[in-house]
């Protein structure tokens, strides 16, 4: 009998609410390793605190998030420590930290696990070099780029130290098309090179089709619809079909 | 259905209101202190940042609060002399007030506001900051605990370094009221120096140092609580801001009442 490997995350009936306003409410989904897994959603659908919940920095008021097995908690510093440690993060706004340089960024987590400043920044060129950044970038600060730079950049500290798990929360917004289609392509290669797991927070739709193995569609703070990418552009669900053409008519109320 | 409270009973809707607030703050910054101990312990320490924030505290804060102390002891020359009627009884007794003034209240307790509106207030704003912007978050995913490495030393600078900067500005202060004494006043200087030291007594520096210890926690803790816990965008950054100063300023004229109530 063949065994199923363990997934790399599960969730189980999240329910979150935020005093009166509910953002979660028995969101379930279940991302293989090795896959990239595309969240669809909405603005205000609860995808960024699902990426949250995934990194213990929001606990939800029941159901159960495991990532490779354990339950993200930062409360318990030093398991949550060693959790984060095989799991990378790119934030949607990139979370660059503003005081520091480039590399300083980048070697942020090897400095701080006592390597020596050679090393570390010899670690963070090859990373940034791996996302397409020139070393001149290395000494400026976060300030002095632009947006698709910073995105890279961020992305050099997520992948620095080689992690199993890298979470994008919206990595395209705000870019231009083609400099949002270099970041697509850049994902593509790191998870190639990285072999890793990925989840894709986005409601860029071009990118969704372009990164996902699988899809999910968060709707009102659960998942109603998910599947393998190219089932997922077939799909009939009248919910997914209007997300999907990007229509203002259907059953999904646009709210302004 | 939302129920309405009629409106004689208002008043003490609010004031219920007012008092759940405030148990839920003081429960929020307990939590906060017991999260910052259980950051402690010697192999936890960020020396870059301890150092960074040292000088920033200490030898940042230097001329701010020197300035002020070299001029509130001319002030409390001045407001002595006049009110001891400017005779040989202001002689002898000028030196001795300036001193205890400047050691048991006003050394701590200026510098205390001082260290709160230039450190709380900046300590606030870059942690709010941070944040809002969700460097804080990104500490987190990088296996850092940014109470050790954001809070902590931020607490332990203003805890070790205002009792340094109100030593000096303790001295500034005796110095200042010298000054005026001497060149403003025509008093003897050897007759204010003898009375100035002759009345500081071990109780008198032990007051002083208590104070400026719990001050400097005071206002690292405050501020770094309310940078901390930010929310809302600049807004957001602005009232944690004006909380920090606003809250260690008030903290540290409560506390000094108990301490100084101890003490007498």
């Amino acid at each position: 009998m063949v065994q199923t490997p363990a997934p790399a995350i599960e969730l189980n009936n999240l329910h979150l609410a935020f005093g009166p306003k509910v953002v979660l409410q028995g969101a379930s989904l279940s991302v293989a390793k090795g896959d990239i897994q595309v969240v669809l959603g909405g603005s205000g659908s609860g995808k960024s605190v699902l990426l949250r919940c995934i990194l213990g920095l929001l606990q939800p008021t029941q159901g159960s998030v495991k990532v490779f097995g354990q339950t993200p908690d930062v409360g318990n510093i030093s398991a949550h420590a060693a959790l984060m440690a095989k799991c990378g993060m790119l934030f949607q706004n990139s979370a660059l930290f503003d005081s520091m340089t480039i590399w300083e960024n980048v070697a942020f987590s090897l400095l701080q696990k006592g390597q020596t400043t050679g090393q570390a920044k010899q670690v963070a060129m090859e990373k940034l070099s791996m996302v397409g950044l020139a070393s001149r970038v290395a000494d400026l600060f976060p300030a002095e780029l632009s947006g698709g730079m910073k995105k890279r950049a961020a992305l050099a500290r997520a992948i620095c130290g080689n992690p199993e798990l890298i979470l994008y929360d919206e990595p395209t917004t705000g870019l231009d098309p083609i400099t949002a289609d270099v970041i697509n392509d850049l994902i593509l290669k790191l998870q190639k090179e990285l072999k890793c797991t990925s989840v894709v927070i986005t409601h860029d739709m071009a990118s969704a089709f372009k990164l996902a193995d699988r899809m999910a569609f968060l709707y009102q703070g659960k998942f109603l619809a998910e599947g393998p990418a190219v089932e997922f552009e077939k799909s009939q669900n009248p919910y997914v079909r209007q997300f999907v053409e990007g229509r203002a008519t259907g059953p999904i109320a646009a709210t302004l | 259905m939302p129920t309405t409270t009629p409106a004689l009973l208002r008043p003490l809707a609010e004031l219920g209101g007012a008092v759940l607030w405030l148990v839920r703050e003081i429960g929020k910054l307990t939590l906060f202190t017991g999260k910052l101990v259980q950051a402690m312990g010697p192999r936890n320490f960020c020396r870059t940042s301890l150092t960074e924030q040292f000088v920033f505290v200490g030898v940042g804060s230097l001329p701010l609060v020197l300035m002020t102390a070299l001029f509130t002891g001319g002030v409390v020359a001045l407001q002595s002399h006049h009110g001891l009627g400017g005779g040989v009884l202001a002689n002898t007794q000028l030196g001795k007030l300036v001193a205890l003034s400047m050691l048991r209240e006003l050394g701590p307790v200026l510098a205390g506001l001082m260290l709160a509106s230039r450190v709380g207030a900046a300590m606030a704003a870059e942690l709010g900051t941070m944040r809002v912007t969700e460097q804080i978050d990104a500490l987190i995913t990088l296996a850092t605990n940014p109470m050790r490495y954001l809070v902590l030393p931020r607490v332990l600078a203003c805890l070790l370094m205002l009792p340094l900067l109100v030593m000096l500005a303790n001295t500034l202060g005796i110095i200042g009221g010298y000054l005026v004494a001497v060149q403003s006043l025509g008093q003897d200087g050897q007759a204010f120096l003898d009375a100035a030291f002759g009345a500081i007594t071990s109780e008198d520096l032990m007051m002083g140092m208590i104070k400026a210890a719990v001050f400097g926690f005071l206002v690292g803790l405050m501020a770094t609580y309310h940078g901390f816990n930010a929310s809302m965008g600049a807004a957001g950054v602005g009232t944690a801001t004006t909380r920090a100063v606003m809250y260690s300023s008030v903290a540290i004229l409560i506390s000094d009442y108990f301490i100084t109530a101890a003490f007498v």
